[in-house]
């Protein structure tokens, strides 16, 4: 007990003194230097942290399969392949995009065929698209992971296409395409797109585009659906 | 002195690789069994009650192109599931010009199911959200995504001429978000509709953009 009498002096007169000293180090100016480095701190905390992409596309190299499903005389089954050089991490140029189209007669032409009456001299031609090719400029604004049920990463893309795109189209009667006529048209293809990483080398995407084309100065589109496989050549992980 | 040959320099080579071979194998097999580890950080923004205004395209019929608006209202049990309760869109629709040309180069004219078009939309649908993340935006600021399918039953009307009919539909979907806050966010939807007027279903392709607008009354409640 006497003890702690002995020591409540001590322990004051440390508190007077050592009070005002601690609040004297609080209000101690401050260098420009240090002044600097703290905001820059406190700019940090603000800031997003990024990571650097796990996946870097660079040539690569891909294989489609797809539809042209808007036109009403025929339904296109499409097998394609591409090669897109990536520029940087935010754009890239698909040098060349080829697709071949499998063409299936829609209800449609089978109930014209089967009701119309030709014109003397005219048969009844359908025109079909049979192949289309383009090349894009494409821009990867959006890259990321997310999470697959809370358990494991999935790593993602989103891009935009555009670029200058020739259609070639065959007119078809009901003996397609036996008296069938090539023609080629020249266009737009604009589009958007989504790509899973699978692997630092392979991945998947998933197309939406549409193909603007004139044919005797009409306007034509045809919305084209695709997924791909892609293979990612010259790139680590 | 005795010198060691190279017979026996090859024996003790053998004997430490013998010895050493195993142990370094089974070093990489505890490599290769170590489990991944993945570091999910927990979601910033959860789905409650969402109401969705969207605008919308019917891109795939032949005979015409509809515009859609589109309104729908989801609750969400889990961060993994929710459950589009109504989900209904408007179709105004634009002649494409096919119906015009068939009569003009073949004489020949729609009825009957040719005529029909899809006026409304009428479904209710399980949303499932099994992928929720985040997307840097051109390296320089990151949003938050959500990738989630859609699996629904409902109906369709279907109208010409003053008349309409209503057939029953299923949907399929594939959508995604992006997180402008916690009480909005912008999604996409592509979403199939079967519309089973016949005994084979039509395709009715959606394309749709959405507003959606959320209202999340659980916060102390972290739900898996």
């Amino acid at each position: 007990m006497r003890k702690i009498f002995e020591l409540t002096p001590l322990v004051l007169m440390t508190l007077v003194v050592a009070g005002p000293v601690a609040r004297a180090g609080n209000d101690e100016p401050v260098s420009p230097e240090q002044a600097f480095e703290k905001e820059l701190e406190q700019q940090a905390e603000k800031l997003p942290v990024m990571q650097n992409r796990k996946y870097q596309m660079q040539h690569e190299i891909a294989f489609a399969v797809g539809t042209l499903p808007t036109d009403a005389y025929f339904k296109g089954l499409t097998v394609g392949a591409g090669y897109t050089l990536h520029l940087t991490e935010d754009l890239a140029w698909e040098i060349v995009n080829f697709n071949y189209s499998f063409d299936f007669d829609s209800h449609v032409k089978q109930q014209v065929l089967t009701l119309a009456v030709p014109k003397p001299g005219q048969p009844l031609s359908f025109p079909q698209i049979t192949w289309f090719a383009a090349t894009h400029l494409v821009v990867e604004p959006l890259y990321g992971k997310e999470a697959l049920g809370n358990n494991s990463l999935v790593h993602m893309e989103v891009f935009f296409l555009l670029g200058p795109a020739v259609v070639s189209q065959i007119s078809c009667s009901a003996e397609c395409p036996a008296i069938s006529t090539a023609t080629y048209s020249f266009g737009l293809d604009v589009g958007v797109g989504l790509r899973l990483h699978l692997t630092p080398v392979t991945s998947v995407r998933v197309d939406l585009g549409d193909l603007i084309y004139v044919v005797q100065q009409s306007a034509k589109q045809a919305l084209r659906l695709s997924a791909s496989i892609a293979f990612n050549l010259g790139a680590g992980p | 002195m005795k010198t060691r040959g190279p017979l026996c320099g090859a024996l003790t080579g053998l004997a430490v690789l013998t010895t050493v071979a195993p142990a370094a194998f089974a070093q990489s097999e505890d490599i290769e069994q170590a489990p991944r580890v993945f570091s999910i950080q927990p979601r910033p923004y959860r789905l409650g009650h969402e109401f969705q205004l969207g605008i919308g395209v019917l891109p795939l019929d032949a005979f015409y192109i509809g515009a859609v608006g589109f309104a729908s209202y989801t609750y969400h049990f889990t961060d993994f599931w929710g459950w589009e309760i109504a989900g209904a869109g408007y179709s105004h629709n634009f002649e494409t010009g096919l119906k015009s040309s068939l009569k003009s180069n073949y004489g020949v004219e729609p009825v009957s199911n040719g005529g029909l078009q899809v006026n409304v939309l009428a479904t209710t649908s399980a949303i499932i959200k099994p992928l929720f993340g985040k997307l840097s935006f051109f390296n320089r600021s990151f949003i938050y995504s959500e990738t989630f399918f859609t699996i629904g039953i409902g109906l369709a009307q279907k109208s010409n001429n003053g008349s309409s009919f209503d057939y029953l539909a299923g949907v399929l979907g594939i959508g995604l978000r992006f997180w402008s806050g916690p009480a909005l966010s912008f999604r996409f939807d592509i979403r199939d509709y079967l519309v089973f007027a016949q005994p084979l279903p039509d395709q009715v392709l959606l394309l749709l953009l959405s507003a959606s607008f959320n209202y999340y009354d659980r916060p102390d409640k972290p739900r898996s």
